[in-house]
């Protein structure tokens, strides 16, 4: 019976590819299913804090990244970074997107004052990273997918070397293929990255184009949102009020 | 000297700048104890024709005394514009996200004026909410006049913030780090 098989299998190539093809398709998603369940899993348990105090010296360093976007949004994020304890984030990179002239001036300004805080001297230690901008302003969405993959493919270096314990971003897309690297290197082990995405205070009634993909795909380990009615719309979201 | 700071932005906004420019809104200033007007006036055109024959087409801005006494001190962009919001006692801008929450933060009485030529203006989602909560007036160009004889206009409320470490707690905790 199996000569027959074998004889029927032999005198035809086009069987043999699909059986292999088709137990390759299943190893394949196997693998991103183990892979998926077991991120799913780490990120569910213990963060790398272990209950250590975060006071100067107390605990182990991390490695902070924070992608810098445009505007209001750059502002927020300035915010937000400056009631960090730079003794615990004592390694920090920042990513700022090619055509941001801004972006530079503004993580120079917050590093002044983090310094400042810091009873650390060598804590004005940071690294200032740029890649292309996944869409500009007005762009069609359809030529946006092209340049968001061009984008992702070049901030695979960043991400890689900066190999941040904790990624920080709050928009606009710029920040989306730095998440999805990070996520993906993660996903297979290489990198150990957690994602916080803070909503913009302007979103009151519904989460940002940004915001929803990293919900919806479930990409960021945490989403913050600044106003309660996100918190009913979208049950995942944590709400500490409006931030500073 | 009392002064109302009015803004557009970086766009232009000209029915903002012919609203303020007019003479009842000019006369309830004047009835705020306002005695100078600062427009920060964007690309747009508006102001041309207000201004007098000697100062027109001028990119640096100008200034020049109304009919009715009233200061005009106006400029197309400033890098910062923080000092003439501080110095302000009433503030007329855009509804845009960062004027509203600067004038808030420094406690200035504000009328977000929302531009309702544009279509989908999501950003007065934020100047909705503010409004609501008492801490800014809301108009439009054509309601500016009633927006001023409002008696809350002088006397915003302040915005609830969550406390300054609530973010950096957050996350520590959220990391597994304890907070002494």
């Amino acid at each position: 019976m199996f000569d027959a098989l074998a004889d029927a299998l032999s005198s035809s190539p086009t069987a043999v590819a699909i059986i292999f093809g088709t137990i390759f398709v299943f190893v394949v998603i196997n693998v991103f299913l183990t892979l998926f369940i077991a991120h799913t899993m780490r990120h569910a348990g213990d963060w790398p804090g272990l209950g250590q105090t975060v006071t100067a010296g107390a605990a182990d360093p991390l490695r902070l990244c924070a992608v810098i976007g445009s505007g209001g949004h750059t502002t927020e994020m300035t915010n937000l970074l400056k009631t960090l304890s730079p003794d615990l984030f004592a390694n920090r990179t920042y990513i700022v997107a090619e055509t941001d002239k801004m972006g530079i001036d503004k993580v120079m300004a917050v590093e002044k004052e983090i310094h400042s805080r810091s009873s650390n001297p060598d804590s004005d230690k940071f690294t200032v990273e740029t890649i292309p901008r996944s869409r500009e302003v007005g762009q069609s969405y359809v030529s946006s997918i092209f340049t968001t993959i061009w984008a992702s493919l070049a901030s695979v270096k960043t991400v890689w070397s900066a190999n941040p314990d904790v990624l920080l971003v709050n928009g606009p897309g710029t920040c989306l293929p730095v998440c999805v690297i990070a996520y993906f290197l993660d996903l297979i082990r290489l990198r150990n990255t957690r994602i916080v995405f803070v909503e913009s205070v302007c979103r009151v009634k519904s989460l940002s184009l940004t915001g929803k993909i990293l919900y919806k795909l479930r990409l960021a380990d945490v989403i913050l949102v600044q106003w309660k009615d996100l918190c009913k719309l979208y049950p995942r979201v944590d709400y500490l009020g409006v931030l500073n | 000297m009392s002064t109302c700071f009015v803004t557009v932005g970086s766009t232009q906004f000209d029915a903002l700048i012919e609203a303020v420019l007019t003479d009842e809104v000019q006369e309830d200033l004047r009835s705020l104890g306002i005695t100078q007007t600062t427009l920060q006036t964007g690309a747009g055109t508006a102001i041309d024709s207000a201004v007098p024959e000697g100062l027109r087409g001028s990119d640096n801005g100008g200034c020049f005394v109304t009919k009715n006494g009233m200061k005009i001190d106006f400029f197309r962009y400033k890098k910062n514009i923080h000092e003439d919001m501080a110095s302000a006692k009433l503030i007329i801008g855009h509804a845009g996200a960062g004027t509203c929450l600067e004038a808030i933060e420094l406690g200035k009485p504000l009328i977000a004026v929302i531009n309702d030529k544009l279509m989908d203006n999501h950003q007065s989602e934020l100047a909705d909410r503010l409004a609501e909560l008492g801490c800014l007036t809301k108009s439009t160009p054509s309601d500016l006049a009633q927006a001023l004889k409002l008696p809350s206009l002088l006397s915003p409320k302040p915005l609830q913030k969550a406390p300054t470490n609530a973010f950096a707690n957050y996350l520590y905790d959220k990391l597994g780090y304890v907070t002494s």
